[in-house]
């Protein structure tokens, strides 16, 4: 099953991708590896929008998820012609080079795709809140913030690979749609370059850090680039020949980018943005809104039902529920702070223009792009492309490549301005738009010209210090395939904290709820936890002021926690929590066990490792 | 796309491109240092990960 369920997740969302863009019209799609990688796309967010009914409707059961993978196969005939014109060429020996190149980079992701899951955010939610899903049998609210109740579109296509093929399938399933964004670069840049010119470009975007670091996890921006890229497609053919059907399209895949996480609202804006420059701008908006709409409210629906805020927890306190346990609006309020702590640079034009310039150089620690960023190629190719697009401005008209770069422009001016977090990688699905833009740009540029050599070094250069890094970071899957190392073994060593897991497994009970500040542990556990965060979740007050030891038990009790795990610190206590140490010296707290750990700083530099302990408390202070 | 002839009458290259040519490699050279530069604390770390204990 672990080969068979990632094959035939494919082969679905191909038929279902398909099957929708036939609704648009025989002749309307594109053919060859253009309209595969399309149908793939749309596929992909018409499965994971399936699958919010399945779960919503209580189905997550395996009958019905093998249903729903079948049932897409049906449309794959209609892919018929695109695989005729799937064009195969032999590549010259600059081809042969990427190829081969690009082969090196596929084996190490493979590699990753056969290591067990070790990311902490694909262990706190990315894959935990599918698993967790699958276990209740249908979808649950998850009052935690920010990564519980959000939208789930994307995540929503692990569930049938986690459920019916385990975690094997996942991690591969992750691996394939990982690969198939370097297709889809490959595929959208190939109109406008060479077979070479496009390779190449596959290449940088397969290695970007930023890539490197999520393709083969759970994360989900290295798919939502697919997102982006086909509905800013679409919005370009839209607006360059006039037909309303792309507009339509742009708006369905659109809406699945807004249908997987928060930030496609705002390339919901900017996708629409680019269609009002077209004449039929009314109607274009009309459709391209209606089928946003239909692709990705649900998961605001989902968040409106149960909180009041469809955008939850942004808008919560104005329009939020004022009786509701899990977030009281107290709560929300401490929560806004820790949404100011990802946004280190001030918000005005100069740092608009000076963060890319920034992450790429000298990133302040917030915004992640040291080690998980988009990596030298955008400013070393940037005076090529400017020079490029400056040579033919007077022939620039709005279409594709126009599409794509507008697109990202404007998601990226309300990225800025809007306040969300400036994590780099939260860029990463626009990324191929502007890789795509820039390089065709250069190339034009430097057409039989003498500035051809540097652009190719730029390449080279780009190409040698991101496989370097691939190399770095593909050496602990490496290790593990060679060492014959387990499964155990493997999170042992790569994730942090992970020694409690087997003795929570084997020593707790599903009548018992766990408090757990270690977010990279909830995917392991089989038992109810709430996350001990001060920010993240409003049940229990973890705020560092809260120093009423009474207050504290209270509100453990109402949460019904029987255990507790807390890391040490140097002093052997839990000073960050100065309730709980409070409430440890009394009889309300017992240590029931204590473990050795290890922490993990950087996961591809073992130098980064330090050991800590950790301590398993129960809690018998509760009455009744 | 065509563009505007680059040799002049004597063989030489126009000395506008001789300009972008030289500035193109000059900015290839310092990005990438600049851009490995923000690394240079981490040599020790990548060397360990490498094996060469340091």
């Amino acid at each position: 099953m672990t080969a068979i369920v990632p094959i035939l997740e494919l082969l679905s969302c191909l038929g279902y991708g398909a099957a929708f863009l036939r609704l648009f019209g025989r002749g309307f799609a594109p053919v060859g590896t253009l309209g595969l990688a399309m149908a793939f796309v749309i596929g992909l967010g018409v499965l994971g929008w399936l699958m919010f009914f399945v779960g919503a409707a209580g189905l997550f059961q395996d009958p019905w998820l093998w249903a729903v993978l079948l049932a897409g196969l049906a449309g794959l005939p209609l892919l018929a012609p695109s695989w005729r014109d799937v064009a195969w060429e032999r590549p010259d020996a600059t081809g042969m080079l990427l190829l081969a190149l690009l082969t090196i980079v596929f084996v190490l992701d493979g590699l990753e795709a056969l290591a067990p899951p070790a990311d902490a955010d694909s262990l706190a939610y990315h894959f935990a809140v599918p698993r967790q899903f699958i276990r209740a049998g249908a979808l649950e609210f998850i009052y935690r913030s920010p990564d519980g109740a959000i939208p789930y579109l994307l995540q929503m296509g692990y569930v049938p690979a986690l459920a019916l093929g385990g975690e094997r399938a996942l991690t591969a399933w992750t691996g394939v749609t990982g690969w198939i964004a370097v297709g889809a670069v490959y595929a959208f840049a190939r109109p406008y370059l060479s077979r070479n010119w496009a390779l190449a470009l596959a290449l940088v975007f397969a290695t970007l850090p930023v890539v490197l670091y999520g393709a083969g996890t759970g994360q989900v921006e290295t798919r939502l680039a697919l997102f982006a890229v086909v509905s800013a497609w679409a919005a370009g053919k839209a607006v360059e020949g006039g037909d309303a059907r792309y507009a339509a399209l742009a708006g369905a895949v659109a809406g699945f980018y807004a249908g997987s996480k928060y930030l496609g609202l705002l390339y919901l804006v900017a996708i629409g943005a680019c269609l009002l420059f077209h004449r039929r701008r009314f109607a274009f908006g009309a459709l391209f809104s209606v089928f946003a709409a239909f692709a990705g409210f649900q998961w605001y629906a989902w968040n409106a039902i149960h909180t009041g805020d469809p955008v939850f927890p942004m808008l919560f306190q104005w329009l939020g529920r004022e009786n509701l346990i899990q977030w009281p609006l107290t709560h929300d309020r401490y929560f806004q702070l820790f949404l100011e702590g990802d946004r280190p640079l001030e918000r005005n034009p100069f740092n608009l223009i000076l963060y890319p310039f920034l992450a790429t150089l000298h990133a302040p620690p917030e915004t992640e792009a040291k080690l998980i960023g988009l990596g030298p190629f955008g400013l070393l190719v940037l005076p090529f492309a400017v020079l490029g697009a400056w040579r033919i401005r007077d022939r620039i008209r709005p279409g594709v490549l126009w599409s794509f770069v507008v697109a990202a422009g404007i998601f990226y001016v309300l990225w800025f301005f809007t306040g969300s977090s400036q994590r780099v990688r939260h860029l990463l699905p626009v990324a191929p738009l502007l890789l795509i833009a820039m390089t065709v740009a250069a190339e034009r540029l430097t057409r039989n010209s003498g500035m051809r050599r540097p652009l190719l070094v730029a390449f080279a250069a780009t190409v040698a210090i991101q496989l370097a890094g691939a190399g770095l970071v593909g050496m602990k899957f490496v290790r593990h395939v060679a060492s014959g190392d387990d499964r155990e073994g493997f999170l042992q060593r790569y994730v942090s904290y992970y020694a409690p897991v087997p003795w929570i497994n084997a020593n707790l009970k599903t009548s018992d709820r766990l408090l757990i500040g270690e977010r990279q542990l909830f995917y392991f556990l089989n038992v109810p936890f709430l996350f001990a965060s001060p920010f993240a979740q409003g049940e229990i007050d973890l705020r560092p002021e809260q120093t009423d030891p009474s207050r504290l038990l209270a509100d453990l009790c109402a949460a019904r926690i029987t255990h507790i795990l807390l890391r040490q610190d140097a002093s052997g206590t839990y000073a960050a929590m100065p309730a709980m140490v409070a409430l440890a010296r009394g009889p309300a707290l017992v240590r029931v066990q204590e473990f050795a750990v290890r922490v993990v700083g950087l996961k591809t530099l073992p130098g980064t490792v330090s050991e800590a302990r950790m301590d398993m408390l129960r809690l018998v202070g509760c009455r009744g | 796309m065509s563009e505007p002839a680059r040799e002049s009458r004597t063989g030489g290259v126009r000395s506008e491109d001789a300009l972008g040519i030289v500035g193109a490699w000059i900015w290839i050279v310092i990005a990438t240092a600049a851009y490995l530069w923000q690394y240079r604390d981490m040599t020790g770390l990548i060397l360990g990960a490498l094996g060469f204990g340091v």
